[in-house]
């Protein structure tokens, strides 16, 4: 029952100046996982080895029991969906863009779209709140706006697993919590399993259920974000002083920043 | 010897042309190469040319239907002609459209030697009806020829440089029938072991030629001249022999103006 | 099959450039030294009447195909090349196509090849030499088994520049009647008097159009980049090295037949853009007709804007080209030209 439905096996992938080291985890179907770390911990790399834009050197990594690298294209293209940090700045127009995400259910040389193509489109730009820009191009839009029509695009793939990488990176907090409050829902209601990758250690801790914490190319920790959340943990990995504390509506722990100033200020003190 | 060769060619062709008489019907000619349009003109024949290219000198206005890079082929057609005549210049696919439209096109190819000069000539003139002109002019230009080789004393054979190029040099080469004057004449052409005729500054002095001819090329040729004048151990140079020549008479292969520039040659070659 | 606004205005776009196709088709047949007026047009075609069938049949009609098929093929090869590359400046001479072409048929001249040979050893050459570009270009820019777009442009360039630098190495080696015979050719020229050629041109140009549409989809995905594609669900590398030959191949052949007429595979596809968007399913045919018409406008300006002489095409196309160019992207409001 508690199968892996994404297992990450022994893996060794990267390049000549880095490379991810034996990575070993596994998420279940219906887990919202969070991959935090600092910068160049190795995450975009992990999320390009499962999308296959990567070789893999060493390791296997399975979905649902299915070697990745054994699967078709077009059949990956059906289960995993990934919304990348580049947001695209074309000329196509946002309803366009969104349809794009039906092309893993089409033969390649299908021309037109299907009507339920459009009906799928619109559903998830009306839950995404891009609808009012369908006519709108890309690069006519905000950046914000743009990484919205990403998430609808992803959305429209109608995945098991969505891959994100930093959604909410260019949003405002309206934005942020909207986002994330869709993708909870989606989690929630349809099951969908998510993993993604996160800066901000607050919104990790509230919205995941599972956290991995990379640090240069090696799983530094895995578990709730309790367990990860420790601020011993972050200093060593972030070289940060932080300050923990339980958030009492949610039980999760809230990551407080401490600046050279309070630093200062409680030295004094002692 | 000349002369015997000139009558031969005359009596094959009338023996081959028999019972073959195109001569009548030539009326309108289109001509694509200035040295055709010239031996056009004399053989007394510019009245029926009926189209030249832009660069051809005629008498009278005619129309033109080339240009130096490309021939209008539909303006070509218009004009009616019974007969195109060109030299290699021309490029094969218009001659082929031209022969698939069912227009005669006779394309003469380069003339190596003051032979071909002359066969040329007869041909055309068999073509278009003058061959006792085309005749008579041949034999009047082989005997000034013959004329004008037996006034040379022969000697110490002269070297001679003929430059037809400026930037980069280009020299007369044995097959051409411009080599044909610097024989005549008695003398030796520096370039005769060549098969290209881009040659350098240098090579011409390791030669030391004892004459330098340059054609004129639209100014270049002032420049050239006093290139060469500068060296002083060349040897055209201290016999103060560095001469320039009308292109328009040295370059075109008719009989009448080779027999001009082969005097003109001459004369300047041993100073008579 | 569902209705979108956009296929209404596609439609629209297609039967209008069908129009002015039929335009251009029948005042190309008409214009010239010869004027044919329309109403006599048919009963000279039936009747096989004179000078004017004459004109038609070997001058006008052969010239108006070629036109058509090389504009067209041009056009959308710019297109697929620009899709693949990302890269707006991308057409078949920056990659070299056009150089080892003329590099070829220049070999192919100064050894004397088509005068033993026969004259058809010309296009063969082109198309050769067309050939051995796209090889080299394909097969150095790949590093590590990928495709790597930027180094295949860089080396494309770098192919250009020593074809041009062999060339006149081979210019300044040869005879005058040679030098004229490459310069010619260079040049660019729509008269082919080999109907088998000009048949061949048409064919191919139709066949690369029609296999080229089938990929519009997967054109529409590589627009936001080979990994992007992929991800949804694309082959994007084997569909990328599919369209890479055959616009090679079609760039190629045109080269081969026409000489060297630029400009056309690069601003074609730019103003179609700009008027229909980037779409690869409008953008594609609509290249192709916009192309045939440019070509076969340019190819009566050439005949008769400094009538009797007659311009070579490739100036035509380089003018006129570029002045549309410019006046289309001061005019144009979009940022991104892709």
């Amino acid at each position: 029952m508690n199968k892996d439905y994404l297992k990450i096996e022994n893996l060794i992938c990267g390049y000549d100046n880095f490379y991810l080291d034996s990575l070993n985890f596994g998420i279940r179907k219906g887990d919202f996982a969070g991959i935090i770390g600092p910068n160049g911990s190795g995450k975009t790399t992990l999320f390009k080895a499962i999308t296959g834009e990567l070789k893999i050197k060493k390791g296997i990594i399975t979905l649902n029991e299915n070697i990745l690298t054994q699967l078709s294209i077009r059949e990956k293209a059906r289960n995993i969906a990934l919304v990348t940090q580049q947001t695209d700045p074309v000329d196509i127009s946002v309803e366009d863009y969104v349809l794009m995400g039906r092309m893993p259910y089409r033969s390649d040389f299908q021309f037109f779209e299907t009507k339920e193509d459009f009906e799928i489109a619109e559903k998830y730009m009306r839950l995404t709140d891009v609808f009012r820009f369908k006519d709108k191009l890309m690069n006519q839009l905000s950046g914000g706006e743009r990484q919205l029509a990403g998430i609808a695009r992803a959305l429209a793939q109608e995945p098991q697993l969505l891959l994100l990488d930093e959604p909410t990176s260019q949003l405002d907090i309206s934005h942020q919590i909207h986002v994330l409050n869709l993708v909870q829902d989606l989690n929630i209601k349809m099951g969908l399993t998510v993993l993604m990758i996160i800066h901000d250690l607050n919104l990790a801790s509230e919205y995941c259920d599972f956290l991995l914490l990379m640090n240069e190319g090696k799983l530094w920790k895995k578990g709730t974000p309790v367990e990860v959340l420790d601020y011993r943990t972050i200093e060593d990995v972030y070289k940060t002083v932080v300050f923990t504390q339980e958030n009492p509506l949610s039980k999760k722990p809230a990551i407080f920043l401490v600046s050279n100033k309070i630093i200062a200020q409680s030295k004094k003190h002692e | 010897m000349k002369r015997i060769k000139n009558i031969s060619l005359f009596l094959i062709s009338i023996i081959l042309t028999t019972g073959v008489t195109y001569a009548d019907e030539i009326r309108r000619i289109v001509s694509l190469a200035p040295s055709l349009t010239i031996n056009l003109q004399y053989l007394e024949s510019e009245d029926r040319l009926v189209g030249c290219t832009s660069y051809c000198h005629t008498n009278r206005k005619v129309e033109i239907v080339a240009s130096a890079v490309k021939v209008n082929i539909e303006k070509v057609v218009t004009m009616k002609p019974d007969l195109v005549i060109t030299t290699l210049l021309t490029d094969n696919e218009t001659i082929e459209i031209l022969r698939k439209i069912g227009i005669r096109v006779v394309v003469y190819p380069k003339c190596k030697s003051f032979n071909d000069i002359c066969s040329q000539f007869l041909d055309l003139g068999k073509l278009i009806g003058k061959e006792d002109l085309a005749l008579t002019i041949i034999n009047r230009s082989g005997n000034k020829v013959e004329q004008l080789k037996k006034s040379i004393t022969y000697g110490q054979r002269t070297k001679v440089f003929f430059q037809i190029g400026a930037d980069p040099i280009f020299a007369v080469l044995p097959d051409s029938f411009m080599d044909d004057y610097i024989n005549f004449a008695g003398a030796q052409n520096i370039a005769s072991g060549m098969t290209t005729g881009f040659i350098t500054r240098e090579s011409v002095l390791l030669r030391n030629p004892d004459v330098i001819f340059i054609v004129t090329m639209g100014i270049a040729e002032v420049e050239e001249k006093k290139n060469w004048e500068k060296v002083e151990g060349l040897n055209a140079t201290k016999g103060k022999r560095i001469f320039i020549i009308d292109s328009e008479k040295a370059c075109n292969p008719t009989p009448v103006t080779f027999v001009e520039t082969l005097e003109t040659i001459i004369k300047l070659t041993y100073g008579k | 099959m569902v209705y979108a606004k956009n296929h209404l205005r596609w439609v629209g776009v297609v039967l209008l450039l069908m129009v002015l196709l039929s335009a251009v088709t029948i005042w190309s047949l008409m214009a010239g030294e010869m004027k044919i007026p329309f109403n006599e047009m048919i009963s000279i075609l039936k009747n096989h009447s004179g000078m004017e069938y004459a004109v038609l049949t070997n001058i006008r009609i052969p010239r108006l195909l070629l036109a058509f098929s090389i504009g067209g093929a041009l056009s959308i090869t710019g297109a697929i090349l620009q899709g693949i590359y990302r890269n707006p400046l991308v057409e078949p001479y920056t990659l070299g196509i056009s150089g080892g072409a003329a590099l070829g048929v220049a070999l192919v001249i100064v050894s004397g090849l088509n005068l033993k040979l026969g004259e058809f050893m010309l296009p063969v050459a082109g198309f050769a030499g067309a050939f051995v570009t796209i090889f080299i270009v394909y097969f150095l820019g790949i590093k590590r088994g990928e495709i790597n777009i930027n180094r295949m442009l860089l080396i494309g360039v770098m192919i250009s520049f020593i074809a041009s630098s062999g060339m006149m190495f081979l210019m300044s080696i040869t005879s005058s009647d040679n030098l004229h015979s490459i310069i010619f050719w260079t040049m660019g020229s729509l008269d082919e008097p080999n109907n088998m050629l000009v048949k061949t041109m048409v064919f191919a140009s139709l066949a690369g159009l029609f296999i080229t549409i089938m990929f519009a989809q997967p054109l529409n995905a590589l627009r936001l980049g080979e990994a992007k594609a992929t991800n949804l669900g694309i082959n994007a590398a084997l569909i990328i090295r599919i369209l890479f030959v055959v616009a090679s191949l079609l760039a190629g052949l045109c080269v081969a037949v026409g000489g060297i007429i630029g400009f056309v595979g690069l601003i074609i596809p730019h103003i179609m853009r700009s008027i229909i968007g980037s779409d690869y399913r409008i953008l594609l045919i609509s290249s192709f007709l916009g192309g045939s018409i440019f070509l076969i406008v340019s190819d009566v300006l050439a005949r008769t804007v400094i009538s009797p002489n007659e311009l070579p095409i490739g100036v035509i196309t380089g003018i006129a080209g570029g002045l549309v160019f410019i006046l289309v992207l001061s005019r144009s409001k979009q940022k991104s030209v892709l």
